[in-house]
């Protein structure tokens, strides 16, 4: 059973993505809707890894990204783009990112994907 | 090969007199006074404009000027053909009028001194009247056509 | 791959490749003076033709991106040696050499054609032997970056490890398959050193993507780690479907070549991929760099300026979209028209309804107005291309000339601009050819050395005005005369005519004032052709002249030709334009409300009155699919208080369109009636207008 963070502004992404992991090994602890939000809620409830939406207001999925990374290098985050986003996903990657879902996503490649992310050393 | 022979009328320009561009229909080569001929192109779409004889094709665009076509095969009552890689049309101009032909293929340029041309014999009721003579050139027979009289739409 | 997106792939192809040549242009001609490139736009043109290698190679059209391949190469190295002592006129000149094969190529490849590969070839070994004579003149340390490169490709790998071949395949539909193979190198950087990976160019070029899940992502690499620990860790790799794992026995951990043409490019990205641990920021491949060094030159940002003009954002709409949405618009003041003056509301007293309805009115009238000025383009587009030809002719006729373009912001109708770039070209080329006359004679005549041709364009009243000008030796009256008569082009005696009538009479066909062929003007022809072109746009030319001091032509373009709204209309295959003006409604009938009147002609029942149907596509024996009334519309248009109903496929919207008369042929054979005349849509169809009065009384 892993911990899971969910970022995503929008309510709906947070819920489909919540629905989704907790059908499988997943507890969503908590969610943030920016990235702001999102450092907190880490240093509070330090999941074992993180959902990251890239575009937010506030602070972008980059920049919490980083943040986080700052406090834990050892932080799981996966991040959660759209097509057409391969630049800010390359970004990512490159800032500790450690994979990515591009939505439209199916179920079996969000669960596969923060399986084998969790699992990792 | 239109291409060249495009080139050819755009340098050529001066001299016309006794040039002719040299088109094959059928298994006849004919010709026309290149002075009329202001280019060649293949053929495009070609929009129908209805209430025409069946041998005036359509119109088409041609660099935005609008172009009547007449398909020569049809004007002679020959039997129509596909349009294949090798079908031009000649476009031509005269008082300022346009009209582009449709031929099988286009083939050279020929010069052709006055003298060469004899008039037509009385043979093939389809198309003598649009033909003002005949020209022996070396082995070959071109027959010259009217083009007044093949504009003449009834 | 279906069919759809091979096009719609091709065709951005073409747009991007395009545009990036014409980028490319105005770089080498904005460098122009001075004797070395900026920064910037050394970093630009490595960017650009990064990208015009990556796609070209994607579209598998590897001659145009091996020649890219080589440039960059000549201008990665130039950038990474500041001292390189290349000369710019040379290395101009390849780039133009490129723009040029490109621009062709780019026709042969819309026409299906032959591409020329060996021209490309060629063209390459000549930037090739330029570069390396660079190089060799260069310091050894020059090119860090291309030796650590060159260096990295011949390390012997460590004693222990072996060379591995690895292709990964991805889920299906996980998206940017490129990120993810690029996340995957970089995980096995961590444990393997890479040699070469394919594709290579997954970083910039996301059509990568497409290859990927097609051939999937292979790497090359060597590692002492054991063949079932890696194929564990490659198995780990998240939403990695299949894993292909071979050992290089004999074959060696060869770059292959033959897929992608980027070796080095490869090994910039494994080198600094390595050191990802590290600084993350310096961990940029090389293109990136280029791109990051560009935006922080302060001075150029070549990024921001894609459209050339510094403080204005303009984005590239493709023109289908323009055109559908100018459709939209033509439609939805027709679908407003129909809702407002709906018959259910006769006699209504509404005034709220009326209020809102004349707000939506002035709504969609407002839509209205702007997408039309979407059709406007600015002349600059044609005037820029001028610069090019000045450039190589002045060059290659040995003259001195400078180009002066002023009111290139004067808007004019796309349509119009078609027809007006190759006038402008040819009376530039002309000013150059002829016009301006040598450094010597201009020196001789205490002119200035350099000849200034000057474009300008502007409006006034319901005309545009382009002049082109140059300050070279002008017409000669007596040699126009002369010719004049000799071809039979005089009608009036010399005597009586004004020198500028003389200077006019080289627009008549058949003229020519110039004795021999040059590479560029032909003879004369182009004179008339330049009428022409003007004429199809409504517009005219006219040119005066002083001798010794130069000529000047000037075209005037009316900004309003003969237009009127026309609903446009399908039968069968066929397209036909109904004025506006002479609808009064469209409707699907009931069928309930046909009959026939006792002389047999259908007739349709509209609100108590009966009106005769006709049925284009039986009078005109046009093949259709429709020819049930319920599966058609019926357009009841009216001239002159007679009204009948007309029969068509279907409504395709309304639009705005230019007037252009029925060929002269046709009109005097007095046969095509029905039709007032004919228009251009937006993709280059014809479609004939109907003459309403004609329709309204022939006789069924």
């Amino acid at each position: 059973m892993y911990t899971v963070l969910v970022v995503d502004d929008a309510a709906f992404m947070r819920l489909a993505i919540k629905n989704v992991l907790e059908k499988n090994e997943f507890k969503v602890v908590a969610d943030a809707k920016n990235g702001v939000e999102a450092i907190q809620k880490y240093i509070e409830f330090k999941p074992d890894i993180v959902t990251m939406d890239i575009t937010m207001p506030d602070m972008s999925g980059i920049d919490a990204l980083k943040k986080i990374r700052e406090y834990d290098p050892n932080a799981k985050i996966v991040m959660v783009s759209a097509m057409g986003q391969e630049r800010m996903v390359k970004e990512a990657i490159l800032n500790g990112a450690k994979n990515f879902i591009v939505k439209p996503y199916k179920e079996e490649h969000i669960v596969q994907t923060l399986r084998k992310v969790a699992a990792e050393n | 090969m239109a291409e060249l022979v495009s080139k050819i009328i755009e340098q050529e320009e001066d001299t016309l007199s006794g040039r002719f561009l040299i088109f094959k229909v059928g298994d006849d080569s004919y010709g026309i006074e290149l002075g009329y001929v202001t280019e060649i192109v293949s053929v495009p779409k070609i929009t129908k404009v209805p209430g025409l004889p069946e041998y005036l094709v359509g119109i088409i665009n041609l660099r935005g000027s609008i172009i009547p076509v007449m398909d020569i095969r049809l004007r002679f009552n020959m039997p129509k053909i596909e349009y294949n890689d090798r079908t031009c049309i000649i476009i031509t101009q005269i008082d300022g009028m346009d009209v582009g032909f449709v031929v099988d293929a286009v083939c050279e340029v020929a010069n052709i001194p006055a003298e060469s041309i004899v008039p037509p014999p009385e043979t093939s009721k389809n198309k003598s009247n649009f033909i003002r003579g005949i020209i022996k050139s070396g082995d070959n027979i071109y027959l010259l056509i009217d083009y007044q009289s093949i504009l003449k739409i009834t | 791959m279906a069919e759809r997106k091979d096009d719609s792939l091709l065709e951005l192809f073409i747009f991007e490749t395009l545009q990036n040549a014409q980028q490319l242009e105005k770089i080498i001609l904005d460098t122009g003076a001075g004797d070395r490139f900026s920064e910037a736009a050394i970093n630009e043109i490595f960017r650009i033709m990064h990208t015009v290698k990556g796609s070209a190679a994607m579209m598998s059209y590897s001659h145009i991106s091996s020649l890219a391949h080589k440039i960059e190469d000549l201008f990665f190295y130039i950038r990474e040696t500041p001292d390189a002592e290349y000369d710019i006129g040379t290395v101009s000149d390849f780039v133009l050499s490129f723009i040029d094969f490109i621009n062709e190529e780019i026709e042969v490849i819309k026409s299906d054609g032959e591409q020329d590969a060996e021209r490309a070839e060629e063209l390459g070994k000549d930037v090739e032997k330029y570069l390396s004579m660079l190089k060799n003149e260069g310091q050894a340390e020059g090119a860090q970056a291309v030796k650590s490169a060159e260096a990295a490709k011949g390390v012997p790998a460590a004693a222990e490890s072996a060379g591995y071949k690895v292709t990964l395949f991805f889920e299906d539909g996980c998206g940017m398959e490129n990120i993810r193979a690029y996340a995957a190198l970089l995980e096995i950087a961590e444990y393997a050193k890479i040699v070469s990976f394919i594709p290579a160019d997954i970083e910039e070029n996301d059509g990568s993507a497409e290859e990927i899940r097609k051939n999937g992502f292979t790497v090359y690499f060597e590692s002492e780690a054991s063949y079932d620990e890696l194929q564990t860790r490659f198995e780990n790799i998240p939403l990695v479907h299949e894993v292909v794992l071979t050992k290089a026995e004999n074959e060696g951990v060869a770059l292959d070549d033959t897929a992608m043409p980027a070796a080095e490019p490869d090994n910039r990205v494994k080198t600094e991929a390595k050191d990802q641990a590290e600084a993350n920021t310096e961990i940029v491949a090389i293109p990136q760099a280029a791109e990051k060094a560009a935006s922080q030159d302060g001075s150029q940002d070549s990024r921001k300026t894609e459209a050339h003009q510094p403080t204005q954002s303009i984005i590239s709409v493709h023109v289908s979209k323009l055109d559908k949405l100018m459709n939209l618009v033509g439609e939805l003041v027709i679908a407003e028209s129909m809702v407002v003056e709906n018959p259910d509301l006769k006699g209504m007293q509404l005034p709220s309804f009326q209020r809102e309805a004349a707000q939506l009115h002035k709504i969609v009238d407002e839509i209205q107005e702007l997408v039309m000025s979407m059709r406007l383009m600015p002349l600059a587009t044609v005037f820029q291309r001028t610069n090019r030809i000045v450039r190589d002719m002045s060059r290659k006729l040995g003259k001195q000339v400078k180009l002066k373009i002023t009111g290139e912001e004067t808007e004019v109708d796309k349509n119009i601009i078609e027809h007006l770039s190759d006038p402008i070209l040819h009376l530039v080329r002309n000013c150059v050819d002829h016009g301006i006359e040598s450094r010597e004679e201009r020196i001789a005549a205490g002119k200035p050395e350099a000849g200034t041709i000057s474009i300008e364009a502007y409006s006034a009243g319901s005309y545009v005005y382009i002049i082109v000008s140059d300050d070279g030796r002008g017409l000669d009256k007596q040699k126009i005369l002369e010719k004049a008569m000799r071809n039979g082009l005089l009608k009036k005696s010399p005597e009586s005519m004004t020198d500028k009538e003389i200077y006019n009479l080289i627009f008549l066909p058949g003229f020519s004032t110039s004795e021999t062929v040059t590479e560029f003007s032909g003879r004369g022809v182009g004179m008339d052709v330049v009428m022409q072109s003007i004429g199809t746009i409504g517009g005219n030319v006219s040119v005066d002249s002083t001798p010794g001091q130069g000529t000047s032509i000037m075209m005037k373009i009316p900004l309003t030709v003969a237009i009127i709204d026309g609903m446009n209309v399908t039968v069968g295959d066929r397209l036909f334009t109904i004025p506006i003006s002479n609808i009064r409604e469209s409707f699907k009938p009931d069928l309930k409300n046909v009959f026939r009147d006792p002389d047999g002609r259908e007739m349709v029942m509209v609100r108590g009155e009966c009106y005769a149907i006709v049925r284009l596509h039986e009078i005109w024996g046009i093949e259709t699919s429709v020819t049930e009334l319920s599966d058609g519309i019926l357009v009841m248009v009216e001239q002159e208080e007679r009204r009948r109903c007309i029969f068509v496929d279907s409504l395709i919207g309304q639009q705005q369109v230019v007037v252009k008369s029925m060929p002269e042929l046709i009109k005097r054979s007095k046969l095509a009636e029905g039709f007032a005349g004919c228009t251009l849509l937006g993709d280059g169809s014809i479609s004939l207008i109907f003459d309403v009065s004609w329709l309204v009384s022939f006789d069924i």
